[in-house]
């Protein structure tokens, strides 16, 4: 059973949500009878095979396909003159990627041409026979190398590698300096982590004769991706189907449309069969969006008593060839900064810059994993210097419910001092930093994270659902949200099973399709519990007025006093006035009445767009904001200087557990991608820019071994807006837990490592630095 | 080809030695044997490695042996890291070899992984090479034109690179059984727990009743071009009355007599320091375990 | 070269025998995939290093993506798709589904399979011997916590 602690209200108890029932797709899963992308199979189907840049910068002087071509069994061969002049992106205007390169390819990874064939073995045969001639040119990996005169231009036509930046000061940071009684600064970066979802990318396309495209997509966000297709392709939504596939992990990786979704459009339509790409683990590596590996310099006024003063931030984000999601990530930064705490005065100039390395775009906690390892263990240093126990000065500065931050971001609910008093007890603190074993350390880090973000596809953040409840009494809700393994359908289904007051096992999820499921912009930035889940309560809320209205009938009782639990609907002051739910729903449809009985619903949130300096009316992107606190106890190996991740506990303010189980599992796989981050991912390039680091054997991802027990401890505020007081949670744990782990391996062995990843290299050139020191 | 792709090759797979023989001369230089595969084939699919022709050893019979008859444990072509892990002749009496095995990668990748297979594709960081090597291991390549004993020490040449000739299967191993009294220890330290070695070892060592050290050899693996004995710090430590200033030493000049290099998984800096404290640390523990005893 | 041509392979999968003609390049992996349409053992990396394509080999754990399809014959193999005896649930997979030890399902096949071979094993492991035992199988998005408590409940 998870641990969870409802601090606001007593915690109701619920027929359906709240409750630890098990997945609605575990069998399906557990016995592989999901289909994923990699798994459809298409009569007369072709499998297509891509081209890429094996230089980071250089010019195309000529492509020549024809040995290509000529290879039996191949059926297209395509270069950027063979398709339609589409420009990819995701933020207007920055749309910089053509699908197939132009004149130019501006990293190892790049895609140059490619192929269609009768097998997957044919297709890649073919694009070694692709002959191009490349002119390299001088690159650059850094982002502050980037932004420097004379570096080279990663996009012609601009002045510089500089794609966005903001700069705003809210407050005034001088004055605040002038308050704080110290001033810390400090420098951090974090590296380009991958997200290496056990799925690798896909798509599957199909165009008839008449320009239908029909396409099976590993997406999180179908019906944005429906949307953005039509956009690039200048066809109406109309022409264009999504199809479900289950999808093997997105993290954020999966929230774009990419150049080969494109070319595999181009390829079905050009041979008039259906098309599959399926990516390669080292194309994966290098061709699909990345962490953006960020630069900090963080400066923060303190009080004598750690209260902070002022903040300012300054950030270069490296979003390597194409803007991608850059812009937003960089918006996420900034909007993040250490707003979790009170700060009265805050200056940030935040960049997003072009670098000849693999794209930057979302990835869980996009802009925040990185700003909380920085800025957490900045506050961690600052502690140590003014001599305020860590766990103190967090909570002397933590937000409360009701505040508004500066930013414009207003906390409707807030559990942050909750999370930082839970996650403390849970691992211990007190006794085992009084025992001070050898070589053993306990960190701590807080953050805090949207539920939604408006602007990801302009003024809206919109989800919207059906619920329909069948001739036989068993529910369906349809969905627009992904099927991505975060337990979206589970929670779903819990949702619309209780507003219903119907059996859980009665109701079906349905997924994904754009033919059949109404639009939701789909799952990313921590929104589809808050937003989806208050479209599938409204759908069924609706749903359920239209089964009460014949109940009332039937039952002779008027509509006011009918309530829908567990199956059964009855008169609340006369409860042997009652009939069975399914009853009901079959005369309504069938016997008595032949009506569907089709519920509507959508949630379109309040939260507001950012200004044009960067602010927000309250509340700000997102309705409401997730918190959390996650501690972090480590061993680390003062001779070798290796890592062992002894134990960690996190609480997390989720609002409201939909189904805890599945809340908790979102908590450890986020640790996981948080873990990795601090201790051994990062793509790696060598001053050629070629990739080190492209398949598991260097690309370290932590195993089984390698993890911590986990304690997870839900802590629910019972959000007014959130559907059941739900929030979600899945992200910040990510973020958390890198400052956590840095923080506790200083407590262990006294060396503060800013670089991550936090190698055992490190550390011993640090302890052999601080022993010279002395 | 690609990591989803084998490239082409032709494909025979003898029933006997002889077969698998003639067919190396057959074939000629573009030849590679295929054992466990766990190697091979995934070379094959990064582009690490091309050949012609795949020989497959495995309808061979009778090549996935373990014995021990003599006092010479014998290891067959095709007995893989997992049975070595699992032999009970192996645990009781070359307990390091039992630690190599247990070590080596991964459960499905020791079920599949050979013994033989491991020396021969000759990485620098190839598990099975420094226990073997401490244990003075020989290995047998057999040919058309006859077999050849091969001691380890002389048999890795450069990285991927053996004195074996392309005409030439390793079919067995072979190591005698140590001298009574015999500690030996394995290290293998990585950036995770399931990896690639930055730096792996062995340490063997016979200490007399009073504490002399009558025979000793340490090798390492991934600090220089192939695995490596380390005769200079042998040397200092047999006849030398153990003690922790002798195993520092010995440590030290351990450090001072590799090539170590910088790479993606770790610097010259960091292999030279981990690898003094992973010999020391050996050397300590057996020591301490003796004194206890 | 001739003998790079298809030829014919007889393989024994979940207790039935399948004939069909593949080239001499073609995985176990890709055989299972595309001539027998069991799409469970998934391809996560192709280099043996991620465990999304573990098989029982004569009852021993595998990665059918380093392994030709030719040299699989002869030998038993079985997959995510035969465990189950047609009903019911395997006893693993059933912890699986109530610990909630899966979330995207790609990596599950895999884990299901590594599960059983250990608990053949070794039917008592601790929790130690199972984080030993799962390493060299990824997963992205449990961080691995439900797995081993699921695969704890069995072994009790």
């Amino acid at each position: 059973m998870s641990e969870v602690l409802t601090i606001t209200k007593e915690r109701k108890e619920y027929s359906v949500v709240g409750k630890e029932l098990p997945r609605i797709d575990g069998i399906d899963k557990v016995t592989a009878r999901v289909q994923y992308v990699h798994d459809v199979r298409l009569p007369n189907m072709l499998w297509a095979k891509i081209l890429r840049s094996p230089h980071a910068h250089a010019w195309i002087k000529r492509i020549d396909t024809r040995k290509a071509e000529q290879l039996p069994g191949v059926k297209a061969v395509m270069t950027a003159n063979d398709i339609p002049n589409v420009m990819l992106g995701t933020t207007h205007p920055f749309l910089d990627k053509a699908p197939l390169a132009r004149d130019k390819v501006r990293y190892v990874g790049d895609e140059v041409a490619a192929v269609a064939a009768i097998n997957e073995e044919t297709a890649e045969k073919a694009t070694k026979l692709i002959e191009v001639e490349y002119e390299p040119l001088p690159h650059v990996l850094d982002p502050e190398e980037a932004m420097k005169q004379g570096a080279p231009l990663v996009h012609d036509g601009l002045n510089n590698n500089i794609v966005l930046s903001y700069h705003n000061e809210l407050g005034s940071l001088e004055q605040g300096l002038k308050e704080a009684d110290y001033v810390f600064e400090e420098r951090f970066t974090t590296p380009q982590q991958a997200h290496a979802c056990m799925e690798t990318h896909g798509c599957v396309a199909i165009c008839d004769k008449e320009d239908n495209i029909t396409v099976w997509a590993s997406t999180q966000i179908p019906h944005t991706f429906r949307m953005l297709l039509a956009k690039f392709l200048k066809i109406p939504q109309s022409k264009i189907a999504v199809k479900k596939v289950s999808v093997g992990g997105g993290f954020g990786g999966k929230s774009e449309v990419y150049s080969y979704d494109l070319i595999c459009i181009f390829l079905a339509k050009k041979t008039g069969r259906p098309v599959k790409i399926i990516f390669s683990r080292e194309e994966e590596f290098l061709g699909t969006t990345t962490r953006h590996p960020i630069v900090f310099e963080l400066k923060t006024g303190v009080r004598k008593d750690g209260t902070i003063a002022a903040s300012y931030i300054k950030s270069i984000h490296d979003t390597g060839a194409y803007a991608s999601q850059g812009p937003g990530v960089v918006l996420c930064t900034v909007m993040k900064g250490g707003l979790h705490y009170r700060i009265p005065n805050y200056k940030y100039d935040s960049y997003c810059v072009y670098t000849n390395r693999p794209i930057g775009g979302a990835y869980r906690a996009p802009g925040g994993a990185q700003m909380t390892f920085a800025f957490e263990s900045h506050l961690d240093m600052i502690a140590k210097k003014l001599g305020i126990d860590p766990v103190e000065i967090r909570l002397r500065n933590a937000v409360r419910q009701g505040e508004t931050s500066l930013i414009g971001t207003k906390f409707v609910s807030c559990g942050l001092t909750e999370c930082i008093e839970k996650a403390v007890s849970a691992i211990d603190w007190y006794k085992k930093k009084a025992e001070k074993r050898a070589n053993r350390g306990l960190g701590i880090a807080c953050t805090w994270m949207e539920c939604g973000f408006r602007g990801f596809i302009g003024d809206t953040d919109m989800s919207s659902a059906f619920v329909k409840v069948q001739a036989d009494g068993s529910v369906e809700v349809l969905t627009g949200g992904p099927d991505i393994g975060t337990g979206f359908q589970t929670a779903m289904a819990q949702i619309a099973a209780e507003e219903l007051g119907v059996d859980y096992k009665d109701v079906r999820v349905t997924t994904s399709d754009t033919d059949s499921t109404p639009f939701d912009i789909g799952e990313v930035g921590n929104r589809s519990t808050f937003i989806s889940g208050n479209a599938v309560k409204a759908a069924a809320a609706d749903a359920k007025k239209q089964v009460l209205h014949a109940a009332a009938n039937l039952l002779g009782c008027d509509l006011l006093n009918l309530e829908s639990r567990n199956g059964k609907i009855l008169c609340k002051d006369n409860p042997e006035k009652s009939m069975a739910f399914k009853e009901v729903a079959t005369y309504i449809q069938l016997v008595g009445m032949g009506v569907p009985i089709m519920g509507k619903g959508y949630c379109d949130p309040d939260s507001t767009m950012a200004n044009e300096n960067c602010t927000w009316e309250p509340p700000g992107p997102s309705p409401t904001y997730s918190f959390g606190a996650l501690a972090a106890e480590v061993e680390v190996d003062p001779e070798t200087g290796e890592v062992h991740l002894i134990e960690m506990a996190c609480a997390s303010d989720c609002g409201f557990a939909i189904n805890p189980a599945a809340a908790e599992g979102q908590i450890e796989g986020g640790i996981h991608h948080g873990a990795g981050l601090t201790l051994t991912e990062g793509l790696l390039f060598d001053d050629a820019g070629q990739p080190m680091n492209q398949y598991f054997t260097d690309y370290k991802v932590l195993d089984a071994a390698d993890m911590p027990r986990i304690k997870s401890i839900l802590v629910e505020t019972i959000d007014p807006k959130g559907p059941f007081g739900a929030k979600g949670v899945s992200q910040l744990e990510t973020a958390a837990s890198t400052a956590a782990i840095a923080n506790a391996i200083y407590d262990a062995i006294g060396v503060r490592i800013r670089d991550a990843p936090i190698t055992p290299e490190k550390i011993v050139e640090a302890m052999d630095r601080k022993r010279n020191e002395k | 080809m690609t990591s989803r792709i084998l490239p082409e090759f032709g494909y025979v797979a003898p029933e006997t030695l002889e077969e698998a023989t003639s067919a190396l001369v057959e074939f000629g230089q573009n030849v590679a044997i295929l054992a466990g595969g766990t190697d091979l084939l995934s070379q094959m699919k990064v582009g690490e490695r091309t050949t012609k022709v795949v020989v497959d050893l495995n309808r061979v019979s009778g090549l996935d042996y373990i014995s021990f008859d003599d006092g010479v444990l014998k290891i067959g072509a095709l007995a893989t890291i997992r049975q070595l892990e699992r032999s009970k002749t192996v645990q009781s009496k070359f307990p390091i070899l039992s630690e190599a095995a247990r070590k080596h990668s991964f459960v499905q990748i020791r079920n599949m992984a050979t013994v033989v297979g491991n020396l021969c594709n000759a990485s620098p960081c190839a598990d099975m090479a420094p226990p073997l090597l401490v244990l003075i291991a020989a290995v047998k390549l057999i040919s058309t034109e006859g077999e050849r004993i091969v001691p380890l020490d002389q048999f890795f040449v450069a990285p991927q690179q053996t004195v074996m000739k392309p005409d030439e299967i390793m079919v067995e191993v072979q190591i005698k059984e140590p001298q009574p009294g015999t500690e030996a220890s394995f290290f293998k330290i990585g950036r995770v727990q399931t990896d690639l070695s930055k730096v792996n070892g062995a340490v063997k060592i016979v200490i007399d009743r009073d504490g002399t050290c009558r025979d000793a050899a340490i090798a390492l693996g991934s600090v220089a071009p192939t695995p490596i004995r380390i005769p200079s710090a042998e040397k200092e430590l047999i006849g030398a009355k153990i003690h922790e200033d002798v195993i520092d030493k010995v440590s030290s000049i351990v450090a001072a007599d590799i090539s170590p290099i910088t790479d993606v998984r770790s610097t010259e800096q960091y292999r030279r320091m981990v690898s003094k404290v992973l010999v020391r640390r050996s050397l300590l523990r057996i020591w301490r375990g003796r004194l206890r005893s | 070269m001739q003998a790079m041509e298809k030829r014919m392979v007889k393989l024994s999968v979940n207790g039935d025998d399948y004939e069909f003609a593949v080239k001499p390049n073609r995985t176990l992996l890709e055989a299972l995939n595309d001539n027998l349409g069991l799409t469970g053992t998934r391809y996560g990396c192709g280099t043996g290093e991620c465990g999304a394509c573990t098989v029982l080999i004569d009852g021993e754990p595998k990665q059918a993506c380093l392994m030709l399809a030719i040299s699989a014959e002869g030998k038993n193999i079985r997959t995510v798709e035969g465990l189950s005896d047609g009903e019911g649930l395997h006893p693993v997979q059933r912890a699986f589904v109530e610990h909630g030890a899966l979330q995207c399902g790609f990596c599950t096949p895999g884990f299901v399979m590594k599960a059983v071979a250990l608990l053949q094993e070794n039917p008592h492991p601790t929790e130690e011997e199972i984080r030993h035992y799962l390493r060299g199988n990824l997963c992205r998005c449990t961080g691995y916590a439900k797995i081993v408590k699921a695969i704890a409940d069995v072994a009790r």
